[in-house]
């Protein structure tokens, strides 16, 4: 069974609600964003975007915006050709990009041009001023024929649209679909959607003394790769600093988002001044580099008569627009979690990654993963229908059970932990499904269509980096690092700092989390711990967030600072009070000799002999009190030499079960939540309000993609969505009240059981909301293949019985 | 955005004097020209902030209702009598735009908005006649869900997004502008070969009010793919008295299928209160529809929706 | 240019603006408020939402001319006394932000829902919202935030002679 809440160690303070200690400066409009910086002397940028999705630049005129009053440079990329390196790329080196395209332009919105003004309007006005003659190529908007013979090829260089391709099969794939009882295949799309923060990507650079480069930036996991934004400017890199600024949101998409701060350095450099380069929305929607997954699926499972899955044969073409920034690591993500929570033998993957003018693909919560788990479970459903099993009964039946972690999955990864009938048990019970189903039958016979899905799927957590061996035989970049720091002080009166590594708040609980888990080792109270954020000139090893791998990181992090602090407090103290180290302890802020609290220091003595009073320390101590812990990701390991095996890179396996309760409007197409339950296990749990937080804003994330967002582009490239009036995030009226549950199954490899969870409802909630409208519908045969899932595909469906 | 003039007028006369020079734009809550003046779809020369004009009256007498052009949509949504008597006024203000926009928008500004089409709306100039005469149009090869399915031409599929101009077309509504008074469902005007011309006003002319007569039962319907702040897939105005579960008179308007609100032109006098009879009795008027294939869904959806706002009581927040 | 005088949070302020000076930039960049945020550029989001003469409207979608004269409240004129108000406490006790970036917006127009509905039912808060984006919460603990807010200002004691509008200090607001 699942550890209980009794069962678990004795903490004061992880497991508790408490409020977060980054709120203050946000209730009063204090948030310091990249928007809200402005620096003495600063210019800004408006950049001239591509009103074509494929088209050659031909020439390009800037003498009319240099006249606009208040316009002080334009720059095209010639000049960034000329001037620096390609940006940071994981991706083919025949595919390489500018922060201003070069000679062609390979999407609609790809910046062209940038005015650097002293002021934004002004900017705008030069952006008006200049003149660029096009010529337009034919576009290449439908992957699968971007791959095909004949299409017109975006990158000469590269030769064809088809960035990579590559056959992963794991097990005996051929043979369990000869001996499978039923096979179901299907053909799924999951369309294109995006993080979309309220806060866009942005950066203010400023050149600094020493011929270096200062860069304030909302981009997150920058100190892990900054070196390559240097080398694309062709700056030492440490002559290059980012200073870390608040974002508001990221969900992905802010996930080593290079390209502004590359061209805000690129035009600082040009211009010797403090310059900006803020998204607007335009810019973000059409030019951010981080749209979603957008991928077309061929998917066949084979299964035994009595349920047992055997045999999962995927086939998929990813349409990753123009360029391959981060390679196809989004896929990496779905062959973390391939056989989702079942006992599944025999995977084949086979990726195409097609090139097409659309924006290039980044990072949306779940990198991918949230997918897979779409698509696993719709061919779940798929098999229980046609075996006449119930939603809850299959997967029950096929499920890993408690007692077989760790769990080796097909691909390699390893499953630490798990409980998954104990999350379906708890969700079922949290909805009362009995009541819903016969809640279901009187509706039905009232000609009303209630609708129940039920679904299980993987939260992978703590990406290690030793994935990006697997895609090659020989990577040209392999790395097998991919760790967090923290620098832990107690400053000389005794108070305690926490400085993190790599990154700034981005609207996760950074700071909560690190003030807990210091009140946690040292008894003090979390809301007098203060939290700072390094430079990268100034940092030690970091990755980032992502993949749900802070909260894991960072407690990995501080729990090691702490055990160094406390041994220096302890031979500091044992000194001061002729103990012993072994005899001492640490409550409430105060060390003691056990057993006689009389005997004691506070932290702020004991501070106070670190700084000012070395005379009185023990030999061989420094003064001071500061540790630093750089923690590395805690179990991976390397794919074997033929690719049966792609080692173990994302181990932390967190789960979760929701059950979407619908009821469909037959005449209109549109539906409305009945009831919604979310069961998560994320191991230890340190903050449920936090990480009930995560799972309620991603299980609306995952409404939105499975409902209303949709970043479309017609049939000549044009970009259909330029505004949130076109993408439609849902609002207070479109997500429900979600009952949340959590079940603890504490990972084995991580400091206090943590897993990640801050991915949250979206790996969930399309496939939850997928299930729940086939339900409603089932008498008119209705099955989701594509999302989102607009009203008038439901009419249409209802009106043909016939599936997209 | 441009920059551009700007007059705040007094009175009614300065107003006119003003909005008849050339390139000048009236101004009142912003919330749509501010948007047209950022996407650089219009560039006017001068802004004539009419804002402050005394038009902002909400009555109610035996006679109907009487809506100043610069009555705030919340004010008028918000307002007892016209939920009260004029419930589908009330409901096309409140299920329009969000809280904020309906504290700003008014009555004139609402029914002088633009097309939402993605071509005409496009953050760069694409082929549209409506944005740029004569440059063609993109949506009928393209991607056209949202378009007409009535009174389109070969220059423009665009349809009209105003919910209330649909509500005052099924309830008979008069225009009163500075040059004339004119029936609601005569304000806006067909695309044909002229599709950048939107209504039938002429340069400089001005919105004053709009009066309603005494109406009979009225609701409003919209249908949408999100619950809030979107504009209608299809939505259907109705003024309906009936007894005894037959209508005895009705008169309905459509929005999102047209470049207009479009008056659903059939006499239900008689027909009984039954989704079968009632279906029998529109289909006329829905022979004339000519859909493009994306927009095919818009004929069964709209016949729905008619039905529907006849037969259902359709609450203040749309919810049926 | 032209000259206009906004009070803003209770301080006039006469300056020369372009016309087409959005609100939200005088507030940001001349006035250096920038509690108020711009989020979507199109008036969808309601990042940028501020109560003007006493309603909630999107500051970027008003020029700067068109406020002359009127009263302006934002984010950072919400406390009074230097004390956050009940909805303030609300967002921080029932985890109604996570990145910040809507909750100006979000106080802002839900201080004009309780100044006009001190009881507003979860539809209402919802319905009241509408116009307001959140990207992070998922909008339920948002809504408690109000419930929370408006059950505090019934229970708040009589009323008290209303304090002079100053901006809130971290410190104030920590804990």
């Amino acid at each position: 069974m699942a550890t209980s809440i009794e069962e678990k160690p004795d903490f004061k303070w992880i497991g508790k609600s408490i409020r977060r200690v980054e709120d203050p400066r946000y209730l009063v409009g204090r948030g310091g964003y990249i928007g809200d910086i402005k620096l003495p002397g600063m210019l800004y940028t408006a950049v001239l975007r591509s009103p074509f999705a494929h088209a050659r630049i031909g020439s390009i005129d800037t003498g009319e915006a240099l006249e606009v009053p208040g316009v002080v440079a334009v720059f095209t990329g010639q000049d960034c050709k000329e001037k620096m390196n390609p940006c940071a790329n994981f991706g083919p080196p025949t595919i390489t990009q500018y922060p201003l395209a070069v000679d062609k332009v390979r999407y609609c919105g790809e910046a062209v041009v940038a005015v650097v003004a002293e002021s934004r309007y002004a900017a705008e006005d030069g952006v008006e001023a200049v003149e660029v003659d096009f010529e337009p190529l034919d576009p290449v908007v439908d992957p699968i024929a971007a791959i095909g013979p004949g299409a017109p090829v975006l990158h000469e260089e590269h030769g064809n649209n088809l960035a990579y391709e590559r056959i992963f099969e794991f097990g005996e794939v051929d043979d369990a679909f000869r001996e499978a009882d039923v096979v179901v295949e299907d053909k799924l799309h999951w369309g294109r959607s995006s993080g979309m923060p309220l806060d866009t990507c942005g950066a203010v650079a400023r050149p600094a003394l020493n011929g270096s480069l200062e860069v304030y930036c909302n981009s997150l996991n920058f100190n892990f790769f900054i070196w390559l934004v240097a080398a694309a400017l062709k700056l030492p890199s440490n002559k290059f600093t980012v200073i870390p600024v608040p974002a508001g949101g990221s969900f992905g998409s802010k996930f080593f988002a290079h390209k502004v701060p590359t061209l805000a350095g690129f035009l600082a450099l040009q211009t010797g001044r403090p310059v900006a380069y803020i998204e607007d929305r335009l810019d973000h929607i059409t030019n951010s580099d981080h749209h979603g997954s957008d991928r077309y699926y061929d998917v066949r499972m084979g299964l035994k008569s009595d349920g047992t899955i055997t045999a999962l044969d995927v086939d998929v073409v990813d349409d990753y627009g123009a360029y391959l920034q981060f390679g196809v690591g989004t896929h990496g993500n779905s062959l973390s979690q391939a056989v989702g929570p079942y006992r599944l033998k025999n995977l084949r993957y086979r990726l195409r990654a097609a090139l097409t003018n659309k924006c290039q693909q980044g990072a949306y919560r779940g990198f991918g993963s949230e997918v897979q788990n779409w698509v696993l479970e719709r061919m779940v459903d798929k098999a229980a229908r046609q075996l006449g099993m119930g939603p809850e009964e299959i997967r029950r039946h096929n499920f890993i059970q408690p007692d077989e972690f760790p769990y080796k999955i097909p691909t390699g990864n390893i499953y630490d932990s798990g409980n998954y009938p104990a999350v379906l048990q708890r969700a079922i019970e949290m909805l009362d499904l009995d009541k819903w189903r016969t809640e279901q039958e009187r509706a039905r016979k009232e000609g009303r269509h209630i609708g129940i899905g039920v679904v299980t799927t993987q939260e992978r957590s703590v990406f290690s980096s030793t994935e990006f061996w697997f895609w090659f035989d020989k990577p040209a970049f392999p790395l097998t690092s991919s760790p967090e720091s923290v620098t832990l002080t107690i400053d000389p009166t005794g108070e305690f700092q926490v400085q993190m590594h790599s990154q700034a708040m981005w609207g996760n609980s950074p700071e909560t989390v690190a003030a807990m888990l210091v009140a946690e080792e040292f008894g003090v109270d979390p809301y007098k711990v203060n939290v700072s954020y390094a430079d990268s000139a100034h940092s030690l090893p970091g990755t980032g967030p992502g993949g749900s791998r802070f909260t894991v990181m960072i407690a990995g992090a501080v729990r090691g600072a702490s055990k160094r602090l406390r041994a220096k407090l302890f031979k500091i103290a044992a000194h001061e009070l002729e103990a012993s180290e072994d005899d001492l302890e640490i409550v409430e802020g105060v060390v003691r000799v056990k057993g006689v609290p009389d005997k004691s220091r506070s932290l702020a003595e004991l501070a106070s002999t670190a700084y000012f009073f070395a005379l009185n320390l023990p030999e061989g101590v420094e003064s001071g009190l500061e540790e630093s812990c750089t923690y590395d990701h805690p179990y991976t390991t390397l794919p074997s030499d033929d690719r049966k095996d792609l080692g173990v890179f994302y181990p932390f396996m967190g789960h979760a079960c929701h059950i979407a309760v619908i009821e469909i409007d037959a005449e209109t197409g549109t539906h409305k939540f009945l009831d919604y339950v979310a069961v998560h296990d994320a191991g230890t749990v340190v903050n449920p309000k936090t990480l009930a937080g995560h799972v309620t804003g991603g299980a609306a994330q995952g409404i939105g993609s499975a409902m209303y967002e949709e970043l479309v582009y017609d049939e000549d490239g044009q970009f259909k969505c330029s505004t949130f009036m076109d993408y439609l995030i849902p609002t207070a009226m479109e997500v429900p009240e979600f009952k949340l549950g959590h079940v603890e199954t504490p990972s084995p490899y991580t400091e206090f059981g943590i897993k990640g969870g801050g991915e949250g409802g979206r790996m969930v909630a399309p496939a939850a909301i997928s299930a729940a409208i086939d339900d409603a519908l089932s008498d008119y045969g209705v099955r989701i293949t594509q999302l989102p899932i607009k009203p008038s595909e439901i009419l249409r469906q209802i009106e043909t019985g016939t599936q997209s | 955005m441009r920059d551009v003039g700007y007059l705040r007028v007094g009175d009614t006369a300065e107003a006119l004097t003003a909005a008849a020079r050339p390139g000048a734009r009236l101004i009142a809550g912003g919330t749509e020209l501010v948007n047209l003046l950022k996407e650089r779809i219009e560039q006017p020369d001068l802004l004539v902030d009419i804002s402050r004009l005394p038009l902002t009256d909400i009555t109610v007498g035996p006679d109907g209702l009487h809506l100043g052009a610069l009555a705030r949509m919340s004010d008028v949504a918000a307002h007892p009598e016209v939920r009260s008597g004029y419930p589908a006024i009330a409901q096309a203000l409140e299920l329009s735009a969000s809280p904020q926009l309906r504290n700003m928008a008014t009555m004139g500004g609402n029914l002088m908005q633009r097309t939402r089409c993605p071509y005409f709306r496009a953050d760069h100039d694409l082929p549209c006649n409506k944005r740029r005469p004569g440059s063609g149009c993109s949506a009928i090869d393209g991607d056209h869900r949202a378009a007409a399915i009535f009174g389109a031409s070969e220059s423009c599929v665009a349809t009209h997004p105003s919910d209330l101009a649909v509500a005052l077309v099924a309830l008979d509504a008069q225009v009163r502008t500075t040059a004339r008074t004119l029936p609601a469902r005569d304000l806006h005007r067909l695309p044909g070969d002229q599709p950048h011309r939107d209504t039938v006003l002429d340069h400089g002319e001005m919105i004053l009010g709009i009066d309603v007569p005494v109406s009979p039962p009225s609701a409003y319907l919209k249908v949408r793919e999100r619950g809030s702040y979107e504009f209608a897939l299809v939505s259907v105005a109705v003024a309906a008295e009936t007894s005894g579960g037959v209508i005895r008179t009705a008169r309905a308007a459509l929005g999102g299928v047209a470049p207009k609100p479009w008056p659903l032109d059939v006499d239900l006098a008689g027909v009984p209160l039954r989704r079968d009879e009632l279906r029998a009795a529109i289909a006329p008027a829905f022979a004339a529809a000519r859909p493009l294939p994306g927009s095919e869904f818009k004929i069964e959806l709209a016949q729905r929706a008619v039905v529907r706002a006849l037969t259902k009581p359709i609450g203040l927040m749309g919810e049926t | 240019m032209a000259r206009i005088t906004v009070t803003v949070n209770g301080a006039d302020h006469t300056d020369e603006v372009e016309p087409r000076l959005l609100l939200a930039h005088y507030l940001r960049d001349k006035l250096r408020l920038t509690g108020t945020h711009i989020g979507c550029d199109t008036t969808n989001c309601g990042a940028c939402t501020v109560l003007c003469d006493g309603l909630p409207v999107k500051s970027c979608t008003m020029f700067a001319v068109q406020a002359d004269g009127r009263e302006i409240i934002t984010v950072e004129g919400l406390a009074t006394g230097g004390q956050l108000q009940p909805i303030q406490q609300g967002f921080k006790e029932e985890h109604g932000l996570q990145c910040g970036f809507c909750t100006p917006g979000m106080m802002v127009a839900a201080t004009a829902l309780l100044e006009r509905n001190p009881d507003p039912s979860e539809e209402e808060i919802r319905w009241a919202l509408s116009g307001n984006v959140c990207r992070c919460t998922g909008y339920v603990n948002i809504v408690k935030a109000v419930r929370w807010a408006a059950q505090a200002m019934q229970e708040q004691a009589a009323p008290e002679e209303p304090a002079t509008r100053q901006p809130a200090t971290e410190q104030a607001a920590t804990r």
